[in-house]
């Protein structure tokens, strides 16, 4: 039986050396998603219910092929379809799989308040870890993609894990695995984006789609799922996707000049204080306060 | 997407499907993707309804437990040398309701 999991040493009857011996790999993991190839079929959508253990819910219809209008707190991948029409007149049915997209500068972690509740990974996967979660819901206001969602049960949130849990153990996401088309590939992220500007390329030259490109947006310091598009310039078309995503102003004015400008208030005030303290002595007591709290002793039976 | 636009139907609403066999009560989806076609200088409008389903249909009306199947408002004709069923081509009314 071969163990695909572990990393070989040795190998018998082998010339040569041995593939991946001496390999450290601690690289940035990255999902390319080719919405050229995909079919909407939802496999991805059903493998991630299977593997992360939750219930199919009901569909909710929205005059769309999509199971839902959008990623519920257990529903974590969800393809969002949009008819789309070109300005030559022609018609596209847009397919695109809508889950987490793992930037390198996630605007939940830099919101989350709560020791430990969002972690980044050394391979550049973001998760959350539900038991050190407040509830408090900053990293849906600072995730620039909608994708946190709140449980008001438990009142924890949730989101695409990048399967952390699969891929700590070398294998690839349950989407990817899903996938019958192809259109997902896992591994590094500089095979990825060499993967994805090849196809880009293969798009732009030899299927008339000009505009191709891929969307690996620098405002969230790049994304460790990355896709390749009809038409880059345009990503609003693919059910939603922001054009140049940030995270938002408030969460970056609040946990960096407000946070510090609130940290000096506040110890400029007590060092007020104990110098006054210093300076004037304690707070002295007037004769008539004196008298009208004596005056409210002697009311009392 | 012309012809909801026309009897004012909007994705989500219940219609009703009527041939000259029965009738087929379903949730509408407008898409722009089936445009009309002109047949002999009429323009005709062409709808689609997704098949395989139990004995019983799936679709909104009765809890979704209706006896009016989606199958009897297709014709029972068949083609003579291969009698293949000729179930997609026939005349419907299409309704609000």
């Amino acid at each position: 039986m071969s163990q695909a999991v572990l990393q070989i040493r040795k190998m018998s009857g082998h010339p040569g050396p041995v593939p991946g011996a001496n390999v450290e790999r601690a690289e940035q993991v990255c999902k390319l998603i080719d919405t050229t190839t995909c079919i909407g079929c939802k496999a991805c959508e059903v493998a991630c219910l299977e593997w992360n253990g939750y219930p199919f819910t009901d569909t909710t219809f929205d005059n769309t092929y999509q199971t839902m209008p959008e990623t519920t707190w257990k529903y974590w991948n969800l393809i969002k379809f949009n008819e789309h029409e070109r300005e030559d007149g022609t018609l596209m049915l847009l397919m695109r799989k809508d889950q987490c997209m793992h930037c390198a500068d996630p605007g939940c972690l830099a919101a989350c308040p709560a020791d430990g509740a969002i972690v980044q990974y050394a391979n550049g996967i973001v998760d959350f870890q539900q038991e050190h979660c407040i509830g408090c819901q900053y990293c849906v206001t600072g995730c620039p993609f909608n994708i946190p969602k709140f449980n008001p049960e438990t009142k924890k949130v949730f989101k695409c894990t990048l399967c952390s849990d699969r891929v700590a153990v070398g294998l690839e996401p349950a989407c990817i695995k899903a996938c019958p088309t192809g259109c997902l590939h896992f591994g590094t992220k500089d095979d990825m984006k060499d993967l994805a500007e090849t196809r880009s390329k293969q798009l732009r030259d030899h299927f008339g789609f000009e505009k191709a490109g891929v969307y690996d947006p620098p405002g969230v310091g790049g994304t460790g799922v990355i896709y390749v598009l009809h038409d880059a310039t345009n990503p609003e078309a693919y059910g939603g996707l922001p054009k140049d995503p940030h995270v938002p102003w408030v969460v970056r004015l609040w946990k960096g000049p407000a946070k510090w400008i609130g940290n000096f208030a506040m110890l400029f005030g007590v060092l007020g204080v104990t110098l006054h303290y210093l300076r004037f002595g304690p707070k002295v007591v007037h004769d008539k306060d004196s008298k009208q709290g004596e005056a409210k002793k002697g009311e009392r039976p | 997407m012309e012809l909801a636009n026309e009897l004012g139907i909007k994705g989500n609403d219940r219609v009703k499907v009527t041939s000259a066999r029965s009738y087929y009560i379903a949730k509408a989806f407008v898409t722009k993707r089936i445009k009309p076609m002109t047949i002999d200088g009429k323009k005709i409008y062409q709808i689609g309804i997704p098949i395989h389903q139990g004995y019983r249909g799936i679709q909104e009306d009765e809890e979704r437990n209706a006896r009016t199947l989606l199958n009897r408002l297709s014709p029972t004709v068949t083609d003579p040398n291969a009698y293949t069923p000729e179930l997609k081509g026939f005349l419907v009314k299409l309704e609000k309701v």
